[in-house]
């Protein structure tokens, strides 16, 4: 009789090894998987990245929350175009996977590095521009503040996946 | 850079990708990525290949390009 789960933990692990199973020997998103179409996918996350920003400094929320829905679904098409391997602790993934995804972090945290401090720098030099007695005045509204929170989250939540799909020559599509 | 010679030996065991994987612990894609000479396996994954298809290491991979087929020598 084999073995049913019986704790919550373990029930926890079962379902997840099911997910990771059917994610890895998923035939149906295929057509994600070839190198043009996860290009093209990295290329709609950058734009849904950037585009939060003025989505919400428009002044119009709804616009915001849209294009940042449009964003995670983006990240949902990313992770099924890498099989979430950007996502799995090392016991789910085989040698090749867990070097690319270490690679890919790596690449990803330089490149939200660049982006984060660069927005910082861009910061401090409007604040020597505009300042007066070393004093500088900010008024933002909500959803502006909103979209920039967004886009830093979003932004480190899809580039690992962003940079191992960009990388990745695309698979093949036979197993024979 | 390391040669491979994989797919040769593993049509001639008749063995499938999928196969392979799952004799080596491997997801089918890793076979095809070695296969193309895109990614070098460990010692660990290039000796449990050799063991599954019985045949020995310098035959399947090389750091130098394969001058003839298996099949000619």
């Amino acid at each position: 009789m084999p073995h049913l789960p019986a704790t919550w933990k373990e029930r926890k692990e079962a379902d997840l090894e099911r997910k990771v199973e059917r994610a890895q020997s998923d035939q149906r998103f295929q057509f994600l998987r070839s190198r043009s179409a996860r290009r093209i996918l990295v290329m709609v996350s950058a734009l849904m990245c950037v585009g939060i920003i003025p989505a919400f400094a428009a002044g119009n929320s709804i616009i915001g929350i849209i294009v940042t829905a449009g964003g995670f679904a983006t990240w949902w098409l990313l992770r099924t175009s890498v099989r979430t391997v950007a996502d799995l602790p090392d016991r789910f993934l085989d040698e090749r996977q867990r070097a690319e995804r270490d690679r890919a972090y790596v690449g990803a945290f330089r490149i939200y590095a660049f982006v984060v401090s660069g927005l910082v720098t861009i910061g401090l030099v409007g604040f020597v521009i505009v300042q007066e007695n070393d004093e500088v005045t900010l008024t933002t509204t909500w959803p502006q503040a909103l979209g920039l929170a967004f886009f830093i989250m979003l932004l480190a939540t899809l580039l690992p996946s962003m940079v191992l799909a960009w990388r990745d020559s695309g698979e093949q599509l036979e197993r024979v | 850079m390391v040669y491979s010679r994989l797919e040769e030996w593993r049509l001639d065991r008749g063995l499938s990708r999928q196969e392979l994987a799952d004799a080596v612990s491997v997801h089918y894609q890793t076979i095809g990525y070695l296969e193309r000479g895109e990614y070098s396996p460990s010692l660990a994954l290039a000796l449990q290949i050799t063991e599954v298809l019985g045949v020995p290491l310098d035959q399947i991979f090389s750091l130098t390009p394969f001058t003839r087929s298996r099949k000619g020598l």
